[in-house]
């Protein structure tokens, strides 16, 4: 293929070849683990009863499970791109308009609001957001 | 007596303790499916037999833990952390850009874990309620499965298609373990399910393969994550939950998480989105009412969690709720250890109820311990970690295994066919046409009854 192929694969992006690959290497090594582990276990605990043979063969598999995934990530980077944000007050303002919020009935609304509630919001310098103080003040309107 | 007492009570412990560190840190990684994740590994710890005690408390440790750390990803970067985080989405995301997601975050857990605390002794009581009922229910049980999964197919976004294709997917089934029989002489459960739970998985694999509908999933770029930037203000470790919530808050959550534990067979998507309804037109101010529909909406997911867990399996046995088909289904059915058919035998009849109020609450109280302060502080550090480190490649991988070992543990090759078989089928039917794992677990449970009814099959 040409480009690189991303896809969108249970919820998230992979590049394909390496999904096939990692596909590979989680069956191969979980179900050898598996087989190894059954093989090992009947050969050296021959008086074991059978399911709880079967069971530790199981969590010897799982663990092949988790290497296979340890493997992978280190083979495999994420393919996503992290970005990071920062807040302003225009930013602030700009969502209560886009959300066309009624400061007014707000104002009127926070008078019936618990004093502690206030407090919380004055902590996070959003009272004056919503009581219209820094929208004014700060943007000149 | 004393002895085996101290001995469930160790068992209880450690193991809510592995459950609830595994499940924090699952939990961290976005969009992982409750279904995918919990089940299988609830089903390896019942076969390597850990004691009932142990493995009631293992999950709901690993379901309160998982809970708590998907508001993670669902506050920090509005991406949902599973599929019943999705209705909080809105109202994260305007708190996220009024710059306070930690706000966002801190009332979503501290809402989840004061409605664990009150969901579990309330499921208890009425499971309680309901157990004289539960020789009825069990000898109707057949019948019950068959109008619960038209009830769940006809609500479900699949509607009428999922109606339709109920009776051919209860076919399908019955004909996949005719194979596993004319191979193997028994019958198989395990490699049914997870075949069924891995399905969208699989529908995307076979759409990529496919020229025709590749287009659909390719993409050019890497996915782009937006992550808040830092804001801690408060200092020390352990916070206290129930300061964190406004009393108007606690009120909210408490009485939204006693209701939603009796509507037990409900959706809990769909009970979510109706609390959210609700409180948005009692609360007034917008940051009041944003912060107390994200505080009760995410304690009814919890409550949910825990009601559909308890409420069925204590009083009935029988899988009767989507929680109980989904991740909890090893609690109810795990051959051959646990049975719902022919004689139900699982935790209904291994715990008395004192046992499962007792060891649920040390399940909760361990997560609690393990995931809260570890949500509270380290959430943002823990996404970096996630997003720069573990690739959706690494998850798929390990998954990819974990179904093969598992479906070859139960039917050698032919479980692992039959798995790929219902993931490819039942994967499509999902993806595609609405029709979710919920109906299809239902069907499932319905179809050997309606096969020997309709067609006289045995």
């Amino acid at each position: 293929m040409p480009n690189k192929s991303y896809a969108d694969i249970w919820g998230d992006t992979v590049d394909l070849k390496h999904l096939a690959t990692g596909m590979i290497i989680g069956i191969v090594i979980g179900l050898g683990f598996y087989l190894t582990g059954l093989t090992f276990i009947k050969a050296n605990y021959p008086k074991l009863p059978l399911n709880l043979t079967t069971a530790y063969a199981l969590l010897v598999g799982i663990a092949g499970c988790l290497l296979a995934a340890v493997i992978s990530a280190k083979l495999f980077p994420p393919k996503r791109i992290l970005t990071q944000g920062e807040f302003s007050d225009a930013d602030r303002i700009a969502v209560l308009e886009e959300l066309q919020i009624d400061l007014k009935k707000e104002i009127e609304e926070l008078k019936t609001v618990d004093a502690d509630v206030i407090e919380e919001m004055k902590e996070l310098q959003l009272y004056d957001l919503f009581t219209g103080k820094s929208g004014t003040q700060k943007e000149g309107r | 007596m004393e002895a085996t007492l101290m001995h469930d009570l160790i068992w209880a412990v450690g193991a809510a303790l592995a459950g609830g560190i595994i499940f924090a840190l699952i939990g961290l990684i976005s969009g992982t499916d409750e279904t995918a994740t919990i089940a299988p590994l609830t089903l390896l710890v019942i076969l390597l037999g850990f004691p009932p005690a142990a493995v009631f408390a293992w999950f709901i440790a690993a379901a309160v833990s998982k809970h708590m750390t998907h508001a993670i990803p669902t506050a920090l970067m509005g991406v949902p952390g599973d599929t019943m985080a999705v209705p909080m989405l809105k109202d994260c995301t305007i708190l996220r850009r009024l710059g306070v997601p930690h706000i966002a975050l801190r009332k979503m857990i501290s809402g989840a874990i004061l409605a664990a605390f009150v969901a579990l002794p309330i499921s208890v009581a009425f499971a309680s309620l309901l157990a004289p009922f539960a020789e009825q229910v069990k000898s109707w049980a057949p019948i019950i499965f068959t109008i619960a999964a038209l009830i769940i197919a006809y609500t479900s976004s699949g509607r009428w298609a999922s109606v339709f294709t109920l009776i051919p997917f209860a076919f399908f089934i019955q004909g996949v373990n005719k194979m596993a029989i004319a191979g193997l002489g028994k019958g198989v459960f395990i490699s049914i399910f997870l075949g069924i739970a891995i399905g969208p998985l699989f529908s995307d694999i076979v759409t990529i393969l496919s020229p025709i509908s590749r287009s659909h999933l390719l993409r050019k770029e890497k996915r782009e994550f937006w992550l808040a930037p830092e804001l801690k203000t408060w200092t020390g470790y352990f916070p206290n939950p129930l300061k964190v919530l406004s009393r108007e808050q606690k009120i909210y959550t408490a009485i939204a998480a006693a209701i939603s534990s009796l509507t037990f067979t409900f959706s809990p998507v769909g009970m979510t989105v109706m609390v959210g309804e609700i409180i948005s037109s009692r609360v007034k101010s917008m940051y009041q009412r944003l912060t107390t529909s994200l505080a009760a909406m995410n304690g009814v997911t919890e409550s949910t969690y825990i009601a559909e867990t308890v409420i069925p399996l204590m009083a009935f046995g029988i899988p009767l709720s989507p929680m109980a088909l989904g991740p909890a289904a090893p609690l109810f059915n795990a051959p051959p250890i646990y049975t719902t058919t022919p004689v139900v035998h699982n935790l209904h009849t291994l715990l008395a109820p004192w046992q499962f109020l007792v060891y649920g609450m040390i399940g909760i109280i361990v997560a609690f311990i393990v995931s809260y302060p570890f949500a509270m502080n380290y959430a943002r550090k823990a996404s970096v970690w996630v997003l720069q480190v573990v690739s959706q490649e690494a998850i798929i991988s390990m998954f990819a295994g974990l179904i093969v070992v598992l479906a070859y543990y139960e039917a050698g090759i032919i479980g692992v066919a039959i798995s790929i078989t219902v993931a490819v089928f039942g994967g499509i039917l999902n993806r595609y046409f609405g029709i979710h794992t919920g109906v299809q677990f239902m069907t499932y449970y319905a179809s050997g009854w309606l096969m020997l009814t309709i067609f006289g099959i045995k």
